[in-house]
This record gives structure tokens, C-alpha cells and sequence, in this order.
């Protein structure tokens, strides 16, 4: 008996992957995996690194280019734990490791995991992605 | 406690052509979580509005420089 779908409803996004979106080019599937979930959340961190990428490209930031998040994570916490379980796998930089950190503090609380609610983590940071999914992520 | 290890990913889901339509009451569900998340300060609230990142510039290359600049390798296609 073919076992039931369960349809992952939310995505972890790493700025990585707003980069196509922003500035053209390869790629442009990345758009499809963003457009596939109807939650994506971020760490707070993921607005000064785009507006770090927009300077750096002379362009300005707006609001609405970090609209689509429709949650941002914010831990009361120190995130010891998750970053000692990530670097245990790989060697990130601070910031791929903070936003695979901050995506498995929030897959940890109890509201979500109580109703098996998955988190898939969509990024074009190879590294990152690796160990993701070795961490047990959704890669779309 | 409100913490707890994830559920064990399902095998052989990752194909998203295969994925079903959203149940809608599934989702008010997770819209509950969620909100309960933002009264313990997890969450912030965001805009949530889809179709809102538009194209600023053309710049090839914009993400490889992205990436070398936090120190991540070149992207390459897959």
C-alpha cells in the first residue's frame, strides 16, 4: 500500500535564494521551490545580508523585497545546541551556520513538532544544503 | 517544555510535482501554531505577500559574489 504524502506546508529560506529573484539569472528554479510553500520563514538576519547585496550591487533596499517572509524567527535564547550539532557535520561560515541554526531551533518547539508539522530549508548554498539535509530537512 | 527532537522525514516526498494541494484546514492549524509561537517571542509576524520580490536590477553573477562574500563556496549548477 503506497504510504500517504504528507504536503510539507513550510520553508526555512536562507538569502541565497532570494538572490536569483532579485538580480536575474541562473537560477531561476529557485523561484518555483519559494512559490511551492505557503510559509517561508527567515531569521532576522537575512535583512541586513540582502541589503548587504543590494549595496554591494548600488542598489537600494525596500520593504517589499523581503515581504514574501511570513514569519521571522527570533530566539530568547542561546543557540549552543544547534550550532554545536551543525558543526559537528561541516564547517560553515557565521552566517550559513546561523541560519541553519535558527531553522532547527524553531523546528524544535513543541507546537510544531507535536503535530509533525516538516520544515524544508531552501537555499543555494551548497554547503549549507548539505548539511541541511543531513540534519533532516526538506531540500525542494 | 516546549522544545522537542522533529519528526523522522518520510521517505521519497521531496518530489514536489507529487505533492497534493494545501488543505486548507491543515494550514489554519499551522497558522494556530504558528500564532502561538509569536506570544511566546519566538516568531515575529511578517508581511507574508507573495509575488512582492521583484527584480531590482540584471546583475550576472549577483549570487556567486553573494556567496564568496560570506565566505560560502561558488554556486554551481547542480
Amino acid at each position: 500500500m503506497a504510504s500517504t504524502i504528507v504536503r510539507p506546508l513550510m520553508a526555512y529560506v536562507d538569502p541565497s535564494a532570494l538572490i536569483p529573484s532579485l538580480f536575474g539569472g541562473q537560477p531561476e528554479e529557485t523561484r518555483v521551490r519559494l512559490e511551492s510553500f505557503p510559509i517561508l520563514l527567515s531569521s532576522i538576519l537575512l535583512e541586513a545580508e540582502l541589503r548587504a547585496a543590494l549595496e554591494n550591487e548600488r542598489q537600494d533596499f525596500a520593504a517589499s523585497l523581503i515581504a514574501e517572509i511570513n514569519e521571522w524567527i527570533t530566539p530568547h535564547r542561546r543557540l549552543d545546541d544547534e550550532l554545536t550539532a551543525i558543526q559537528e557535520i561541516v564547517s560553515l561560515p557565521a552566517t550559513s551556520l546561523w541560519h541553519l541554526a535558527n531553522a532547527m531551533y524553531v523546528r524544535r518547539r513543541q507546537s510544531l513538532t507535536s503535530r509533525q508539522y516538516r520544515l524544508a530549508f531552501i537555499t543555494l548554498d551548497e554547503q549549507q544544503e548539505t548539511a541541511a539535509n543531513e540534519l533532516g530537512f526538506l531540500i525542494p | 517544555m516546549s522544545e522537542q527532537q522533529p519528526p523522522a522525514a518520510p521517505q521519497n516526498d521531496s518530489n514536489q510535482e507529487d505533492w497534493p494541494e494545501p488543505d486548507p484546514e491543515e494550514l489554519r492549524r499551522l497558522e494556530e501554531c504558528l500564532a502561538e509561537l509569536r506570544e511566546q517571542g519566538v516568531l515575529v509576524k511578517g508581511d507574508g505577500i507573495r509575488g512582492s520580490l521583484k527584480m531590482v536590477a540584471y546583475r550576472p553573477g549577483a549570487l556567486n559574489r553573494f556567496l564568496i562574500a560570506r565566505g560560502s563556496k561558488p554556486w554551481r549548477p547542480q
